[in-house]
């Protein structure tokens, strides 16, 4: 029985050891890296700690990716909202006001859900140029909103699903309406969907790359373009990518160090239903 | 009168999902019902963006016929399936035993759970980005770890190795993903369950074959539907770490459509390419949706 | 205060009607439940009375007016619901007052209507709290108080009581009772509980299968069962049932007995039926007897604290004896007689009670 219980521990920390390793050294390397003086990133030194800290290069990286990082700040946050917002309003119809027909637009918006972006990039980046979009931001917000739109549906429609008919039919009989059902009742119990569906879309949104590189001009050009067209240069010094790269990572890791929680505790809620 | 305007209401109610599903309608028909027909008008046409003194000419099926004389496309394929077999047995399985060792911390150790979901959250381009430093033959830490333990640094963005550095780098950032389905799925395996084998005498193996494995189907299943579907889309890591090279070594399906789309502007034929690719990832998703549509009823 | 008049109501879902034609007409001020097993087409009756349905046929009175096409809210009902369905991002106070400000009611009147209900349910110190902030007791008092604040023509009960444990549901039962008693307003309440239908209702009505088996007083509905199904469905424990032959001088049951039956007229032409008896009209003897009683085997005695339960059986059938207190001695086989006036005869063929005239 002892036995029993070192081997099960040992396996324990065993695979906590390897698994801080495999997923912390990136993070690690990055930092360390960042903070050297370009001359002193060399194969014998890269593990080591940098001797001075060069502080500079985050101040030199946000100087260049500036423009990026504001780009991607309006892309990021007016995709996310759209595709929230009206992801909630499809999710309300497709659980609680189901119509002839609302199945089979639900298992279309599913489909939508898979289409491997860069199946739609050509066509799309001949709409957006036939509409005028194309080269701009809101080209491409407009673009996430759309495929945004299936993941945020599907997510508010459980989520929505666990609200009691009951609890609507209330409502309705107190005299509230479509609308006032959703504004007064759905609403404000929605507020975790809202955590769950808005972390994930902006983690998407902020981390896509290739509609970024490819529907939008340079000035335009969100983080991720600007990160990958500072790293691309063959003789490049390393410390500002990663500095960059670590700015780059930072809004999400951030927003997940304060709601990551809900997030889980949503993910939870929406997949183990009995 | 109260009556009949009470009626028109009940009848306007009816209808009023309109208001809320139309914008979504409205903008998603725009920009995939009509860009989808339109690629399909395209991918039966030749069109050149540079050289645009050819016109765009109806070609019928040639290129998707094309696809038969196509050797690198036949090569892409065969880099995909590599990459999507080699990315889902080591998710699958990794993550699972992961799964199954750190379950019950990860419900209570934040700070773990965090760590694990951070490459998750890193940018791809940035995750490309690291670990070419990583990786890099002369400044590379891995070599400096390799030479420590006496084995010749090697190159492990060339040729032979590339295509395994990905499937590892691409399983570094979305191993996270598995770990944390799998301990979902495990988390919702009713103790009793577990009360109940060892009462009946169950071992540990027994136990998890018998009652871990098949409680963890459905979660499975999501497991492979995602990542094989993500392999086909597989583009960000790829793109940033070797730029689908040395040579074609790693350019995979996503990559070879991108290519042929906007490195050498044949439009007509990427679009038939990503029809193809279309067509097998709704072959692999197919039944998962209409699992999940039962799944929630 | 209004009467409510169901015509030839039908409703299908899909091909498939689950309520057939069913016609009743229910008095101002009475006190209706409805009653049936579960999936029988209750709720649904309910429903469509609310507006939450709509009616595929037939048509739906309130007062006299037609409220076929009306919103729920133009219906002047109001309905409780199983799970109370309360608002869970508001306190108690805007539960109630909710459904009262989109009617656009005076903040004054709004505040008198409030603290009336939640006076009448000794509510007053919970006004502030949240739904999950209380017991389920004091839930099901919210969902009836958001109820008597619209002061509707007609409350709708949905199984209001079924989440609540056997003590607290007994207690709300008779609230509900002096609740009706004070406003005497018309409520019909649905149930699977024949104890809440026998002990509430001014008028039963007993569903089955989508249709109406039978209207009637609790007492008629017992005393005089217009089916088997209604007889074996109201009272506890339930009518015992008894297949048998019908020949001159008796109904002989399958176990070779024959029940004395003389001076019944049953028409001639039927042969088998089925025999119904309460479990307390059975007379039991432990001494022997004679002629007409039946010799049995007491399988096992069930107590109740008031009286108890033996259980016996006839042939393949099981018979259920209800008996007061008293003789305490370990009873493993006696005498039964089943007196001729306590016997119900249904029909083999549809259930239906057959028309037996003594003479």
């Amino acid at each position: 029985m002892k036995s029993k219980v070192n081997i099960k521990t040992v396996s324990y920390y065993a695979t906590l050891g390897i698994l801080v390793i495999f997923f912390l050294m990136p993070a690690y390397m990055a930092v360390v890296t960042a903070l050297k003086q370009p001359g002193d990133i060399t194969l014998p030194t890269s593990w080591d700690l940098p001797a001075t800290l060069n502080w500079a290069s985050f101040s030199e990286a946000f100087a260049m990716l500036r423009p990026n990082l504001v780009n991607s700040f309006i892309l990021t946050i007016c995709a996310t909202a759209g595709s929230t917002i009206l992801g909630s309003l499809n999710g309300y119809v497709f659980s609680k006001w189901k119509f002839k027909g609302s199945e089979i637009i639900f298992t279309l918006f599913l489909f939508g859900m898979f289409i491997p972006y860069q199946v739609i990039l050509i066509p799309l980046f001949q709409t957006l140029r036939a509409m005028n979009l194309y080269g701009g931001l809101p080209g491409l917000i407009l673009a996430h909103i759309v495929y945004g739109l299936p993941i945020t549906s599907l997510i508010f429609r459980n989520f929505y699903a666990q609200i009691p008919d009951s609890l609507i039919e209330s409502a309705r009989l107190d005299g509230a309406g479509f609308f006032s059902v959703y504004l007064k009742l759905v609403f404000p119990l929605s507020i975790p969907g809202f955590v769950v569906t808005s972390l994930w879309q902006f983690t998407q949104i902020w981390n896509e790359f290739l509609w970024a590189i490819t529907l939008t001009r340079h000035s335009e050009n969100p983080i991720t373009v600007g990160l990958a067209n500072l790293a691309g240069g063959q003789a490049v010094s390393w410390n500002l990518p990663m500095a960059g790269s670590i700015m780059a990572a930072l809004p999400v890791l951030c927003i997940y160090i304060f709601l990551g929680r809900y997030f889980i505790r949503g993910l939870l809620a929406g997949s183990v239903k009995e | 009168m109260a009556d009949t305007i009470s009626q028109i209401r009940a009848a306007f109610h009816r209808k009023s999902y309109l208001f809320f599903l139309g914008p979504s309608l409205i903008i998603m028909g725009s920009l995939t019902l009509y860009p989808m027909v339109y690629g399909i008008k395209l991918s039966l046409t030749r069109y050149n963006l540079v050289r645009p003194w050819i016109p765009k000419t109806f070609v019928g099926l040639k290129n998707f016929t094309d696809f038969f004389s196509d050797e690198y496309l036949v090569k892409s394929l065969w880099v995909t399936f590599k990459f999507a077999m080699g990315t889902v047995a080591l998710q699958v399985f990794i993550g699972l035993l992961v799964a199954l060792v750190l379950h019950q911390i990860l419900k209570k150790t934040s700070l773990l759970r965090f760590m694990v979901l951070l490459p998750m959250l890193i940018v791809p381009v940035v995750t490309g980005i690291i670990w070419r430093l990583i990786l890099n033959d002369t400044y590379g830490v891995l070599n400096w770890i390799i030479q420590w333990l006496g084995i010749a640094p090697q190159l492990w963005l060339g040729p032979d190795l590339a295509l395994i550095t990905v499937i590892i780098v691409e399983t570094w950032a979305w191993l996270p993903f598995s770990i944390l389905l799998f301990s979902l799925g495990l988390s919702s395996i009713p103790e009793q369950y577990y009360e109940a084998a060892a009462i009946d005498g169950a071992g540990p193996w027994r136990t998890f074959f018998t009652i871990t494995l098949p409680n963890l189907r459905w979660t499975l299943f999501i497991v492979l539907v995602f990542k094989f579907s993500d392999a086909l889309k597989a583009f960000d890591t790829i793109y940033t770490l070797t730029g689908g090279g040395p040579g074609i070594a790693t350019r995979a399906l996503a990559l070879y459509v991108q290519n042929r789309g906007f490195t050498d502007f044949e439009i007509g034929y990427a679009m038939a390419l990503s029809i193809l690719v279309l067509t097998i990832s709704f072959i692999i998703i197919g039944p998962f949706i209409s699992r999940l549509d039962k799944q929630y009823e | 205060m209004a009467e409510v008049i169901l015509e030839n109501i039908t409703k299908s879902f899909g091909k498939t009607e689950v309520v057939h034609n069913v016609s009743a007409h229910f008095h101002d001020g009475e006190f209706i439940v409805i009653v049936g097993p579960s999936g029988c087409g209750k709720s649904t009756v309910l429903r469509m009375i609310a507006g939450l349905e709509e009616v595929s046929g037939g048509n739906i009175k309130i007062g006299d007016k037609l409220v076929n096409n009306l919103e729920p809210k133009d219906r002047r009902i109001a309905m409780v619901f199983q799970n109370y369905a309360l608002y869970p991002h508001m306190n108690v106070y805007n539960n109630m007052a909710y459904g009262l400000r989109l009617q656009k009611h005076s903040k004054v009147e709004i505040e008198r209507r409030v603290q009336e209900a939640a006076q009448l349910l000794q509510l007053g110190e919970y006004l502030q709290r949240r739904p999950r902030q209380l017991s389920g007791g004091q839930r099901q008092r919210v969902a009836m108080g958001r109820a008597l604040v619209r002061k509707p023509e007609v409350f709708l009960f949905d199984e209001p009581l079924s989440n609540l444990d056997a003590k607290l549901r007994h207690q709300m039962r008779v609230e509900l009772k002096k609740m009706h008693k004070n406003l005497g307003t018309t409520m019909i309440y649905v149930t699977h509980d024949q104890v809440e239908a026998m002990t509430l209702a001014d008028k039963i009505v007993v569903v089955n299968k989508g249709r109406i088996e039978q209207i009637g007083s609790p007492d008629e509905i017992y005393n005089a069962p217009a089916s088997m199904f209604v007889a074996g469905f109201i009272g506890c424990p339930p009518m015992n049932f008894l297949p048998a032959q019908h020949s001159n001088g008796g109904l002989s049951l399958e176990n070779g007995f024959i029940i004395p039956a003389k001076d019944l007229l049953i028409p001639s032409d039927t042969r088998q039926l089925i025999v119904g008896i309460r479990p307390e009209k059975i007379e039991f003897s432990h001494l022997q007897r004679e002629s007409g009683w039946l010799e049995v085997d007491i399988d096992f005695i069930e107590k109740l604290g008031s009286g108890k339960l033996l259980y016996t059986t006839i042939g393949p059938q099981q018979l259920i004896l209800s008996m007061a207190n008293g003789d305490d001695r370990h009873i493993t086989r006696g005498w039964i007689r089943f007196p001729a006036e306590a016997l119900y005869f249904f029909s083999h063929q549809d259930g239906s009670l057959l028309k037996v005239k003594s003479s």
